[in-house]
Parts: structure tokens; C-alpha cells; sequence
């Protein structure tokens, strides 16, 4: 008995007791509500589209005006080609007579066809007597695996 | 010459672009060799197979020549031959434009 009325260090609540402890939910009611989230996604949306759809219709103008530049520039470039392509035929006409001069029984630009028609010549008819190098690049330069 | 011909009378093109090379292509892009093909067709059609292998027989060398590019293949391996022997000979020399520079002009 005497042993609990001795002064010993304890640890104890305050003299008055604790103060007051919330202990309640505390689920406050904030934000938007879900209507109106649904309403400013959808607004967004819309916006969206709106712009898209004018930024496509610009894109398709420009494209039109580049298509007709091409266009407009396509006979220069069709006719420089073809100049270019008829030099180098009429040069490797004229080295096939220096290579094949002694070869007997050999007509010099004898055309492989039956026909007198214009063939359009391909890439190895062009660059057969130039190093290999120039007729892949004709053929694979525009590609980026070969 | 088809028997039922059940493309044309239904209104649809499930294989004949891809029949022949002379058909009608997207795009309006030609074959390679549509016009060898044409005429060989034309040539041939209608009058059998035993008639065709006799008549038709240069238009089919034109169009086996166009698919095949055999003789041109043949002449210029012949040319490229003769050309390295008149080199190893030193009877020729290539012109300066056939070296591999490049080109100045368009």
C-alpha cells in the first residue's frame, strides 16, 4: 500500500486531461462535379477535332500548290532526261563500233527486237560500259536498304 | 474467251489486273512490257494454239526478249568481253566520261 504512495517518475497525462481528438470522417465535397468533367472533356474534344480538321484542309491546300509546282516543272525535267538519255546511247552506239571493229559478223546497234518500235532503254542499257558503281546508284540510290 | 466470264456480268475485278500485265492497272501505271504483251495478245487470240505457235512466233520472241532481256544480256556480256581483251591488249582505252567522274553538265 505505502509502495504505490511513494513518489515514483511516471509518465502521465497532463493535469486537465487531453485535449479534444477528431475522430471523425473527414471526407470534404470538392472539385468539379462529374457532369462537368464530362462536359469540359467533351468541349475539348470538339475543340480538337475543329482544329484538326481546319490544319488538315490547309495541309491538303499546300500539298496541292507543291503537286503543281511539280507539275508545272515536269517537261523541263522530262526533256533534259531524255536529252541526256539519248547522248549517252548515241555515245555507247559509237564506243560499241571502236570495241567490236575487227569482230567479224557483228552489226554495230543491231537492236535486240523484232520490232521498229522505240523500246524505252533500261538502266544497264545506259551505264554497261561505266563502272558498276554509277548504274547502282541509278538504280538503288534512292533507296536506303538495297 | 472466258466461258462464264462471271467478273464482267457481276460488275467486279477480282484477278484480271493481276492476269496479265496488260490489263487495266491503278493508277494507270503501265508493265514493264504491256506493249509486247498487247500486241502478242492480239496477235494471238482467237486463232488457236497451234496457228498461234506458227504465226505468232515474233511477237512472242519480243515479248520472251522484253521479260527475259536474254539477248541484250548476251550482247553486252559479248561487248564487255571484247572490251577487257582490247584493254589487256592496250589496243583500247576508255574515253574520259566513261571513268566514273561526276558529271558537270545536267
Amino acid at each position: 500500500m505505502s509502495a504505490a504512495l511513494v513518489k515514483v517518475k511516471q509518465e502521465l497525462p497532463p493535469p486537465g486531461g487531453y485535449g479534444p481528438i477528431d475522430y471523425k470522417r473527414n471526407l470534404p465535397r470538392r472539385g468539379l462535379s462529374g457532369y462537368s468533367l464530362f462536359a469540359i472533356s467533351f468541349a475539348s474534344l470538339l475543340m480538337g477535332y475543329y482544329n484538326l480538321v481546319k490544319w488538315n484542309r490547309e495541309r491538303r491546300r499546300l500539298k496541292i500548290e507543291d503537286m503543281e509546282t511539280c507539275i508545272a516543272l515536269l517537261p523541263l525535267l522530262q526533256a533534259e532526261s531524255d536529252r541526256r538519255t539519248l547522248q549517252i546511247l548515241r555515245e555507247n552506239l559509237e564506243e560499241e563500233a571502236k570495241i567490236m571493229e575487227g569482230v567479224p559478223g557483228w552489226k554495230v546497234g543491231e537492236s535486240v527486237y523484232h520490232t521498229d518500235r522505240w523500246v524505252p532503254p533500261i538502266a544497264d542499257d545506259l551505264y554497261y560500259l561505266r563502272p558498276a558503281r554509277e548504274r547502282d546508284h541509278m538504280k538503288f540510290g534512292l533507296q536506303y536498304y538495297i | 474467251m472466258p466461258f462464264w466470264n462471271l467478273q464482267d456480268k457481276l460488275g467486279f475485278n477480282v484477278d484480271k489486273w493481276i492476269a496479265y500485265q496488260s490489263s487495266e492497272q491503278p493508277l494507270k501505271r503501265s508493265g514493264w512490257c504491256h506493249i509486247f504483251e498487247k500486241e502478242w495478245i492480239e496477235c494471238s487470240s482467237g486463232i488457236g494454239g497451234t496457228r498461234a505457235r506458227k504465226e505468232c512466233s515474233l511477237e512472242f520472241e519480243d515479248l520472251q526478249e522484253c521479260v527475259t532481256r536474254f539477248k541484250k544480256v548476251t550482247r553486252m556480256m559479248t561487248i564487255l568481253a571484247q572490251k577487257k581483251k582490247l584493254i589487256k591488249e592496250g589496243k583500247y582505252t576508255p574515253p574520259e566520261h566513261h571513268s566514273g567522274k561526276p558529271e558537270t553538265r545536267p
